[in-house]
């Protein structure tokens, strides 16, 4: 089962990611254990020049988890072939256990490398880098996640057996089965459709003014309704948006969009939300490093620029998502 | 403290190798100051610690211990980030090998130190080509520099160290490699730029450059102690 | 977000290479030859992969067969009335073929009768099908007629089992999609097809059964094995399948064996980008001297890295593409196609779609850039006091 090559490339690439990772985090541990800002000692000099190898390594483990996550929905989608009864990736990843915790493991390894990215990007811009301590605390964080991701992954591959018959997206978004997948695809359309409207309406309240003047109320907002936006967002894909994109009033599935049948629509569409809502959630989330003088300049222009990056990334998801509502006849009047 | 002073150092040190059996004191507990509009010549011979100083004062190089003041932001202290960004913004450096960049052509040598900025390339080459034009260098534009003359390539090397209009020209033994002419040359172009109101600092053991009567202040260096400080203005 | 300044340190960069050309373009061979061996293995596979879908696609969802010893049996005609009665099924239909061995050019013959799906994704190159009843013709796939140097009107002659020699008029020549489909095929009447391979009557090939459901087929082929205890029910599905694992699994080992050779090329990368030449470290030297910043030179190597990788990545995946659709992936062909006998010709369908892409930059540009990070830092931490101090 190992040698199909999509699972070969994944495990030469989120290997690698967990090289880069685990490389950065032994780094990390050096220079917490010796940083003196004020020294100018060679001992000094040695591992702010160290600092540039790991913000290096995280962001081209950031690079390969892109193209990881990738990888991953398209082999779970290339070997639904290969599974009886799945028909997309939505089946391949429920032929055992560790199939979905995998993906949420890609995903929460994305958001936090690029967390640590853009603390990274403003903790650069001040002459005495306060946030040195927290951005490696964080990377500590990061390791678990990608770790987990790995393992769950390769136990994912390891233990998948084509004779057991899985259930896909026919099953597990059907409307009154059980689990978290019927659930969200039986929420009555009509109050989903106006929670969605609602959710989108607080991003744009509370990130527009943010986005303008980068003030306190507005950012913390932001960075709620852009958390909440995105659960949110991921039920109404579910519950309707997915319904419209295939043009049938029963099929929920969330990964059958990023199919060659629907122009590949999801990759777009999934690149809106989680971009939208990750620079919405940071807006403020720096927020308590304002406090700190040589950052005061800076994290305001940082959350300006995120909120408004927030805002039409977000817009643009739910403009993407409305196209095929609004521009093609399927109705789901009367369903 | 003058507020005149773009430069000013206090008790400045620089070790290299520092706690190992090879450790070099270059420069030791240097204090100068060097005013805005300035003609300065570093004079000693060679190992006296002049080009270290003058890397110091460059920015290119973190001192050990002593402060550093540069218009008057301290960079004693600074990231090798925010040194590299005052480089670029404050001065214009000289070498004494030229350090032009083989197989690129005299324009793109020119442009080198503008490339990590925000100008964009059709600006930045149109900036190029008025300061080579300014130097008679207008012609040798697309030539590669390995095929210089040294007089051309020491025109190419002031031309790039002019590209972000810097109020701070430093040179290293500039006129190592010239004969008399050129290096009198060399002097008369510095002191226009003097004239336009920038400073200079030049590091040279030449007679031709430091006993030049336009030179306002000469520091004399010897084993990497200041020796004789002479403003002559 | 300043996009100028990564524009003009793009643009530097490929001026900075191209002053290198020899070096560069050594790494830039090998580099490709390295992604065009793997890319050659991921482009047969999936052609592979399309291929048997688009063969599979004429297979019938149930097909049965007689089993005797543990061998594919003829079956009796009469095994179709037990079948019809399970509900659920809406037809069954007998089928004749065989394989017929061509000791001349040394190659295995396909030999089926015309009808059914045979003529439905097939274009006739020239002429036409024999009719269901029509003696002493036949239509060829192109693979015959080239080897057999045989065109319209041309005498087929084939050997039946008692010795005798059978002659066939050729009355049409195949051309379909995909050649494997039809390369290897003769068709003839039923009539025909019995006395050349002498199959004695009541007996077919095999049944091919319909089913009003497709996702009832499984249930059907459970309640054919009850009732009749020695036939072997095949499902479409599980064909599939088969040779979807078999290619994967092929070409997974290939891509196993070829590790080898890629983590040859990464240590050479390593090799490459840790050999800092001295010009090189003056000329970062000079860089950082100027006003450069170590992310400057990091952004510099990391542009030099993807101007190499694509590069090479384009150069080679246009050489797998060529070897693999233009020249019938003659490097390897032997270790994939194993299963078929003998092609002396063979064409696989242009396809190439964003995951072997994906697949292909994890499998080759993710380890060489990895190869040459900490490299490049090495490079880019250099002291700009360094040139100065000459």
């Amino acid at each position: 089962m190992l040698l199909h090559p999509g699972i070969i490339g994944l495990v030469i690439g989120s290997g690698l990611t967990l090289l880069l990772l685990f490389s950065a985090a032994g780094l990390g541990i050096q220079i917490l254990g010796k940083w003196d800002i004020t020294s100018n000692s060679e001992l000094q000099l040695g591992l702010e020049r160290k600092t540039y190898l790991v913000s290096t390594l995280v962001q081209y483990a950031l690079l390969f988890q892109v193209i990881s996550a990738f990888l991953f929905i398209y082999t779970a989608d290339d070997m639904h072939n290969l599974l009886v009864g799945a028909m997309c990736a939505t089946g391949s990843l429920n032929a055992n256990p560790y199939g979905f915790p995998a993906l949420c493991a890609q995903i929460a390894t994305l958001f936090l490398a690029a967390a640590w990215i853009s603390l990274n990007r403003i903790d650069n811009q001040a002459e005495d880098y306060p946030l040195t301590r927290k951005k490696y605390g964080l990377l500590f964080l990061i390791l678990p996640a990608v770790s987990a991701g790995y393992v769950l992954q390769l136990k994912y591959f390891s233990s998948i057996d084509p004779d057991i018959i899985t259930s896909c997206c026919g099953v597990l978004f059907s409307e009154g089965g059980p689990g978290l997948g019927s659930s969200l695809s039986s929420l009555p359309i009509r109050r989903m459709e106006a929670a969605f409207g609602l959710l989108y309406l607080l991003v744009l309240v509370s990130g527009l003014p943010a986005a303008r003047s980068g003030s306190r109320p507005f950012t913390l907002l932001l960075s709620a309704s852009s958390a909440l936006f995105f659960f949110g967002a991921i039920a109404s894909v579910i519950s309707f948006i997915s319904l419209y994109f295939y043009q049938l009033p029963s099929h929920h599935c969330p990964f059958d969009i990023l199919q060659a049948g629907y122009y590949y629509v999801g990759y777009p569409l999934y690149a809106a939300l989680f971009s939208g809502c990750f620079f919405g959630v940071m807006t403020g989330a720096v927020e308590p490093f304002r406090k700190i003088p040589s950052l005061a300049a800076v994290i305001p222009a940082a959350q300006r620029k995120w909120a408004l990056a927030a805002t039409v990334a977000i817009t643009l998801f739910v403009i993407l998502s409305m196209v095929p509502i609004v521009f093609t006849p399927f109705t789901l009047e009367g369903y | 403290m003058n507020a005149d002073n773009i430069i000013t150092t206090g008790g400045l040190a620089k070790y290299f190798n520092r706690g190992k059996p090879n450790e070099v004191l270059a420069v030791s507990g240097v204090s100068v100051s060097i005013r805005r509009g300035d003609l300065c010549v570093l004079k000693g011979p060679s190992g006296s610690g002049k080009t270290t100083l003058l890397s110091l004062i460059g920015c290119m190089t973190r001192p050990t211990s002593g402060s550093m003041v540069v218009a008057g932001r301290d960079t004693s202290h600074l990231p090798e980030r925010f040194l590299a960004e005052i480089r670029r913004k404050t001065f214009g450096f000289i070498f004494q090998q030229f350090h032009l960049i083989p197989g690129m052509s005299v324009l793109q040598n020119v442009m080198i130190p503008l490339y990590p900025t925000d100008t964009r390339l059709p600006e930045l080459k149109r900036r190029a080509a008025v300061l080579l034009d300014s130097l008679g260098m207008s012609k040798r534009a697309a030539f590669p520099v390995q095929g210089l003359s040294g007089g051309e390539q020491q025109r190419t090397a002031i031309a790039r160290a002019l590209i972000n209009d810097p109020d701070i020209i430093l040179a290293d033994e500039p006129t190592a490699h010239l004969d008399t002419a050129l290096s009198r040359d060399f002097m008369e172009i510095m002191k226009g730029f003097r004239d336009k109101g920038k400073t200079i600092v030049i590091a040279s053991h030449d007679p031709l450059v430091f006993e030049d009567p336009a030179v306002e202040l000469v520091v004399s260096m010897r084993d990497g102690l200041l020796t004789e400080l002479k403003r002559r203005i | 977000m300043s996009l100028m300044k990564h524009i003009n340190i793009l643009d530097y960069t490929l001026l900075s290479l191209l002053r290198r050309k020899f070096r560069n373009s050594g790494i830039v061979l090998v580099f490709s030859f390295v992604i065009c061996i793997t890319g050659s293995v991921l482009l047969l596979t999936y052609a592979f992969k399309r291929e048997a879908v688009l063969v599979l696609g004429n297979v019938p969802e149930l097909i049965v067969q007689k089993m005797s010893a543990g061998r594919h049996e003829l079956i009796p005609v009469s095994f179709s009335e037990k079948i019809r009665e399970i509900p659920g099924v809406s037809s069954v239909e007998p089928r004749y073929w065989g394989y017929y061995f061509d000791s001349f050019t040394k190659a295995n013959y396909t030999v089926v009768t015309p009808g059914g799906r045979l003529s439905e994704g097939n274009k006739l190159l020239q002429g036409r099908l024999p009719a269901a009843d029509e003696r002493g013709v036949a239509a060829i796939g192109g693979g015959i007629a080239r080897t057999r140097f045989l065109g319209i009107d041309d005498d087929l002659a084939l050997f039946s089992p008692d010795g005798r020699l059978r002659n066939f008029r050729v009355i049409g020549i195949f051309q379909a999609p995909s050649e494997l489909l039809t390369f290897d095929l003769i068709v003839i009447s039923e009539r025909d097809l019995k006395e050349l391979f002498s199959l004695p009557s009541g007996v077919a090939t095999d049944l091919v059964v319909g089913v009003r459901n497709e996702t009832e087929a499984p249930v059907v082929a459970r309640k054919i094995r009850e009732r009749i205890p020695d036939s072997r029910p095949i499902l479409r599905k599980e064909i599939i399948r088969t040779y979807d694992a078999l290619f994967s699994w092929r070409s997974g080992l290939i891509l196993t064996l070829f590790a080898g050779a890629l983590a040859a090329f990464v240590i050479l990368a390593w090799d490459k980008a840790t050999g800092l030449s001295a010009d090189e470290r003056r000329e970062i030297g000079i860089l950082k001297a100027l006003g450069w910043e170590t992310s400057d030179i990091l952004e510099m190597k990391f542009w030099e890295g993807v101007a190499i990788s694509l590069t090479s990545f384009f150069l080679g995946i246009i050489a797998a593409y060529a070897h693999i659709f233009f020249f019938d992936a003659a490097l390897f062909a032997p270790a994939l196609k194993g299963w078929s006998v003998v092609y002396p010709r063979f064409h696989l369908i242009p396809f190439i779609d964003p995951y072997q892409i994906a697949t292909l930059l994890s499998l080759t540009v993710i380890p060489y850039i990895a190869a040459t990070i900490i490299p490049s830092w090495k490079a880019a931490v250099t002291d700009p006091d360094e040139v100065v101090r000459g």
